[in-house]
């Protein structure tokens, strides 16, 4: 007895799977596969790329002064403040947020997600009019005024307003998508959850927060969490846009995003560029690990 | 038009009013009060416009508001009075030419002027009274700029402007049929002179009055002179008439009763297609707009006539066509005027030399953003006009006539508001006492009517703004109200006033820059017309846009034709052709196309221009191999980084190099040196000058500073008024970049680098005290570390002195106009040594070079070499600024091409290439980058942190020493362990004369 069995090959998976493969390959894996090894050789940008081993690993651990003093605190700080603190932020705006009635908590939606969207250049150049460093600019005139300094302060240019400024202005900026995915989140709770949790005996609304809509949401918690993380530890181009130069004066708002484009484009050495990003990428893995912990639902 | 009462005291009538007294001093010992006295007086007098010896070369004259010429009426006159000078006999320089000389006249004489040459002659009028002089002139050479010249009655010269009277020409495009680019899009046409005789009445070449300037004769005999300034004309007739009468609208219909309209189809005239313009640059559009005609999806076609270009008062078009019928046709003129929201624009409307009626002078272009179909008409009346068969002329002429009253008294009050304002500040001193009660009717009794006269004023000139354009809405001339309103509000409370003097005048919402706003834009009629029609049907004429669904249909497909149309951008880089790429604007890109076709023509070579926007993709370009043949115009950086990694050609390899130093300072190359070897060429130059209030330093009795010490010396003044000094060091921003800082030490003799190139020599005792000095200005005499715009504060008075770049320079004489007469440029400040003031500063701002990977590397020299050439690069800009206006400037590194640009008078000119000679540029280490930042920073932690000067420098030392070993080390100069294999010799302005010589390997 012969039993033809028809096999037929079943492309409809690859196919599906076919368009975000290739994307993700050559936009993720394969720049990130480059930089990797673009990170053991010596590279001008010029000349083609002359394989030097763990020279620049080495470099940016004894050499880089900068680093060590300036770029790693930095960023470390900048991320704590603006990545968990802004993330808090998020959180409680969006819960703020969902008990206010659907018309005006759409018009604040807006407000509150506009800033993130003119980041850059925009964002730079009207707050570049609020810190202004002579006695026009709007904070300078409004302490003049009320005669509590006596000569404008150069927000922008002294080194121990920098670091601040940026956290601050990031801090304005960081309502974005997370923001978003987190209203939604709240706002699809089942309120029967709720009113099951009252009868259990939750009793006031702090503890709502904690038993009910934050493990109901772990989800959107996760992605707002990972953006604010991957956000937090890549900027560092509004410390360039609002001090207007890159390095900051006295590199003290140099971040390590700011410190790879320093070296990569302004100083021709891409190879130590790339080292520095691969850090970057190792730091980013570490940091988002942790949050998968908290986060991730055990089913 | 009422006569004002009130004194514009800059010029003209000696107002000898008291100097208010001073408040009583705490301590007031006899003498001591009369020294303040007469010091105060002094200052007052000189403010109040009583000449001292101090101020030098001031005129005498009034303007013309303020002359009695102004109100004076003109005489009704049975025929005007004719003269020739030529035939009735003249003195001074000029020369008459024998008959049958001049162009076109035939027996008639004509006189001759050559630059600064001038003749007096005389006329008898019966009546004495006013009259208009109307001369008739042929300017025999193309120029770029236009005939001017003065007039003087009876040998004087009755106002101001009469010294400086602009007498246009006529130009004409050469070829209307446009050439086409290699991206499809349309190229600008090249303007031509029209020779021929002018006649024009001397008029104010910034309004353009209705009535032309009134000349006030005597009866009997007076004489009049014609002194010239830079360009040679000839002088036929000089006719005197009296007044005008035109007709009206009504009268002119009614003259044409019983004439029919004609029939036929509407004649159809291109905006762009004018037969005569009066200045060179005024151009046609090109877009690609489907709303006007000739239009091609995703291409650039000529389309209308450039709105902005013929903007100012006096500037006119021609057009001509002709009629198939004696009838009447309505003139339909389709339009755009964009540039300032609800602002009407003026232009008189003229056909075959005279206007139509008196509606059509001063005739109302209203606002309108999109185009409009305008029919002349005469209150809401469309208004037909006959025409005989045959050719015609119309013309359309730009006049700022009805703004001239309000405009002059803005300018007064201006004026007068900021006399004021420093009549309180003597009184007030600097920085008031917000809380403290001033009696300041006291010491000044007519403050409060003062300020009422002046809102009074704005009120009623927004009322004639607002009557102007017609129409409702917001409108630049309500800042007006804005002023008022704080006048009133500050007569109501004068303490407010005191407290609160940047809203006064020097502040950002003052009552000055409310007013100032509204001035330039009363200059500019701006209109862009695409068509005009010549009909007897009105319906014949089509709509003037498409309709909403036609005109989306078309961005539709323009917004196809982006993807398949080539961008004319860089990235085109082709093997048959030259490829350079250019880091200039559009503008300038296609007419070096233009001039580059000479090259081709001289050496066979085709070239291909591109423009870089962004000089990032060149580097890349290197590395990925699609490089260019040479850059022109790239940053001044670049060259070395590119150099030391091998991506650019050495230019010594070529034989003849040493020619193209010839018309350079050499100090310019220093930047593009390393070792023997030199990589680039510079191309432009930036010059960094000392710019200063004439007023505010006059009022104040300060000198203008030129070394540090004198600005030192004049701080404690200035301080006193709230005022300040500007330097590159303060507009800089975040990172003081060389230019900003180099200049100190170099100023002090100072080292920088040591002779080998291995360290920074910081510790030098000349550079330690040019760190000092440099610190201790913003330190010690506390001068403002950030000033985002100098313009501005100039502007406004704030900072009356500042050194600044050739930007501010442009800014302030084309953007400022209340200012003309009032600042000055003076040389960069310096230090005094031996005698003399060096006063050093870099000047190289865009360079040329050549590509390493280039295949045809002696060809691309031939082009840079023709490039760099005193002819190309004089007549490059003088054609920019014929093509395209007198704000198109290009400041060229060739010295001798500089030299003969016109793109700034004489006398500044002068002082620029004084400046210009002590150029000192900033030699280049492999780790200048990191030197700068160490610099930068270390100035930054004097200033901000209060760390000590010599502490700070020992930091910038280490870092430096650090980062040049490691880049030494990385390019060859150093082995592993830090000796010097060889070393790095930086440029200087001595190897380059070396190699002028031919000396050198």
């Amino acid at each position: 007895m012969k039993m033809k069995i028809k096999r037929s090959i079943d492309l409809s998976i690859p196919l599906n799977l076919a368009p975000y493969v290739t994307l993700f390959t050559f936009f993720i894996v394969m720049p990130v596969v480059l930089a990797a090894l673009l990170s053991l050789t010596y590279f001008n940008s010029v000349e083609f790329p002359r394989f030097v081993g763990l020279a620049n690993y080495v470099n940016i651990i004894t050499q880089d002064s900068v680093f060590m003093k300036n770029v790693l605190p930095n960023t470390l700080l900048f991320s704590i403040i603006v990545g968990p603190v802004g993330y808090v932020l998020q959180f409680l705006l969006a819960w703020a947020l969902a008990q206010v009635p659907k018309r005006p908590r759409m018009v604040l939606a807006l407000a509150f997600y506009s800033p993130s969207l003119t980041l850059g250049v925009t964002m730079a150049i009207i707050w570049k009019v609020v810190f202004g460093g002579d006695q026009f600019g709007y904070i300078n005139y409004l302490l003049l005024s009320l005669q509590i300094i006596e000569k404008p302060v150069q927000w922008l240019q002294s080194p121990e307003f920098i670091l601040p400024i940026m956290i601050i202005v990031s801090l304005w900026a960081s309502m974005g998508v997370g923001f978003l995915a987190m209203l939604a989140g709240i706002l699809n709770i089942d309120p029967e959850l709720y009113e099951a949790a009252y009868i259990d005996g939750l009793k006031n609304r702090f503890q709502e927060i904690v038993y009910v809509t934050v493990p109901s949401m772990k989800p959107q918690m996760l992605f707002g969490a990972v953006m604010a993380i991957v956000n937090a530890f890549s900027a560092g181009q509004i410390g360039i846009d609002l001090t207007g130069t890159n390095p900051t004066p006295q590199n003290a708002g140099q971040t390590l995003a700011a410190h790879i484009e320093d070296h990569g484009f302004l100083r021709y050495e891409m190879g130590y560029a790339t080292a520095l990003s691969v850090v970057l990428l190792l730091m980013i893995l570490v940091v988002s690990n942790v949050a998968n912990r908290l986060f991730v639902e055990k089913d | 038009m009422a006569a004002r009462n009130f004194r514009r005291k800059r010029r003209g009538e000696n107002a000898a009013s008291p100097p208010t007294d001073n408040p009583p001093l705490a301590s007031s010992s006899g003498s001591l009060l009369k020294t303040a006295v007469c010091c105060l007086a002094f200052a007052a007098c000189a403010f109040f416009g009583v000449k001292t010896a101090a101020a030098a070369n001031v005129e005498t004259e009034p303007y013309y508001f303020y002359a009695p010429n102004y109100k004076t009426e003109l005489n009704s006159l049975a025929e005007n009075y004719v003269v020739n000078p030529a035939e009735t006999g003249f003195e001074g320089t000029a020369q008459a030419l024998a008959p049958d000389t001049a162009p076109d006249l035939g027996p008639t004489q004509a006189v001759y002027f050559g630059p600064n040459q001038s003749a007096t002659f005389q006329v008898t009028v019966a009546e004495p009274g006013g009259y208009n002089i109307t001369l008739d002139y042929y300017v025999p050479d193309e120029f770029l700029f236009n005939l001017t010249l003065a007039a003087a009655v009876n040998g004087e010269y009755q106002f101001y402007e009469s010294r400086s009277l602009d007498m246009p020409v006529r130009w004409e495009d050469i070829s209307q049929d446009y050439k086409v680019d290699a991206y499809g899009n349309d190229m600008y046409p090249r303007p031509r002179r029209i020779y021929t005789w002018e006649t024009r009445a001397l008029n104010s070449q910034l309004y353009l009055l209705k009535t032309p300037f009134v000349f006030i004769l005597k009866e009997g005999v007076n004489t009049i002179t014609i002194e010239n300034n830079e360009i040679p004309f000839l002088l036929g007739n000089v006719t005197l008439s009296g007044k005008q009468d035109l007709i009206t609208a009504r009268e002119y219909i009614e003259s044409q009763a019983g004439k029919s309209l004609a029939g036929g189809l509407p004649v159809v005239i291109e905006g762009e297609h004018y037969s005569a313009k009066s200045q060179s640059f005024i151009i046609p559009a090109k877009s690609s707009d489907q709303h006007a005609y000739p239009y091609t999806p995703g291409h650039n076609r000529i389309n209308s006539l450039r709105e902005v270009a013929w903007a100012d008062s006096g500037n006119f078009v021609e057009y001509t066509f002709s009629v198939d019928e004696d009838a009447l046709y309505y003139i339909v003129m389709k339009y755009t005027a964009k540039v300032q929201k609800n602002k009407p624009n003026f232009k008189n409307i003229y056909l075959d030399g005279r206007p139509i009626f008196d509606e059509a002078m001063n005739y109302i272009i209203r606002y309108s953003p999109k185009y409009r179909n305008e029919v002349i008409n005469a209150d809401g009346e469309n208004i037909p006009v006959y025409l005989t068969k045959g050719e015609h002329t119309l013309r359309l002429e730009s006049t700022g006539d009805l703004l001239y009253d309000t405009r002059e008294t803005l300018i007064g009050v201006i004026g007068e508001i900021n006399e004021l304002a420093i009549q309180i500040k003597y009184i007030t001193g600097n920085k008031a006492d917000k809380n403290r009660e001033w009696e300041i009717e006291t010491y000044i009794p007519n403050i409060r009517e003062d300020l009422l006269r002046f809102a009074d004023i704005m009120e009623t000139e927004y009322n004639v703004l607002a009557a102007l354009s017609r129409t409702s809405g917001g409108n630049v001339a309500d800042n007006l109200l804005v002023a008022r309103d704080t006048l009133i509000e500050f007569s109501g409370d004068l303490d407010k006033l005191v407290n609160n003097m940047d809203r006064f005048t020097q502040g950002s919402n003052s009552v000055t820059e409310y007013i100032s706003l509204v001035l330039p834009v009363m200059l500019y009629q701006n209109m862009a017309i695409d068509k005009i029609y010549i009909t007897g049907d009105l319906n014949s004429v089509p709509e003037p846009t498409l309709g909403f669904f036609a005109g989306l249909w078309e961005e539709v497909r323009k917004f196809a034709a982006t993807f398949t149309a080539v961008p004319d951008q860089a990235g085109l880089v082709t093997d048959d052709k030259l490829n350079i790429w250019v880091g200039k604007n559009m503008m300038q890109v296609e007419l070096m196309r233009d001039t580059f076709t000479r090259f081709t023509e001289e050496t066979g070579m085709e070239v291909n221009l591109s423009s870089m926007a962004d000089e990032q993709k060149l580097l890349l370009a290197v590395s990925a191999g699609t490089a260019p043949d040479m850059v022109i115009g790239a940053s001044n950086y670049r060259p070395f980084d590119f150099a030391l990694r091998g991506a650019i050609y050495d230019l010594r390899r070529f034989p003849d190099f040493p020619l193209i130093l010839e018309d350079y300072n050499p100090e310019m190359f220093v930047p593009f040196i390393i070792n023997d070897s030199c990589y680039a060429v510079p191309e432009t130059i930036n010059f960094i000058m000392t710019y200063y209030r004439k007023d505010i330093l006059n009022a104040l009795g300060l000198p203008v500073p030129r070394t540090w010490d004198d600005v030192i010396a004049i701080l404690p003044e200035l301080s006193r008024f709230g005022m300040s000094v500007n330097t590159p060091i303060a507009n800089a921003g975040g990172i003081k970049h060389f230019g900003t800082t180099m200049p100190f030490i170099q100023q002090f003799d100072g080292k920088i680098y040591s002779e080998d190139g291995s360290r920074v020599e910081f510790g030098d005792p000349n550079t330690v005290a040019a760190f000092k000095l440099m610190t201790d200005l913003y330190t010690r005499y506390s001068l403002p570390e950030s000033i985002s715009s100098f313009y501005n504060s100039f502007k406004r008075g704030v900072t009356p002195i500042g050194m600044s770049g050739l930007d501010t320079y442009y800014l302030i004489r084309y953007a400022t106009p209340e200012l003309s007469g009032q600042w000055g440029m003076a040389p960069s400040i310096g230090v005094e040594s031996g005698g003399e003031v060096r006063n050093y500063q870099a000047a190289v701002a865009s360079c040329s070079m050549i590509m390493a990977g280039t295949k045809r590397p002696e060809d691309a020299w031939e082009a840079l070499k023709w490039w760099m050439e005193d002819e190309t690069q004089t007549a490059f800009g003088n054609d920019l600024q014929l093509r395209f206006g007198s704000d198109y400037v290009y400041n060229t590194a060739n010295m001798k091409a500089f030299a003969r640009v016109k793109s700034m008078p004489e006398d500044v000119k002068a002082l620029v290439l004084e400046q210009l000679a002590n150029t000192r540029e900033i030699p280049r280490n492999p780790a200048y980058f990191q030197v700068e930042r160490a610099l930068a920073n270390s100035w930054n932690a004097v200033v901000f942190q209060g760390v000590t000067p010599r502490t700070a420098l020992d930091d910038a030392i280490i870092l430096s020493n650090r980062e040049i070993t490691k880049k030494l080390k990385e390019f060859g100069y150093m082995d592993e362990r830090g000796a010097l294999l060889k070393p790095f010799e930086m440029g200087s302005s001595a190897k380059v004369e070396s190699w002028k010589a031919g000396g050198g390997e």
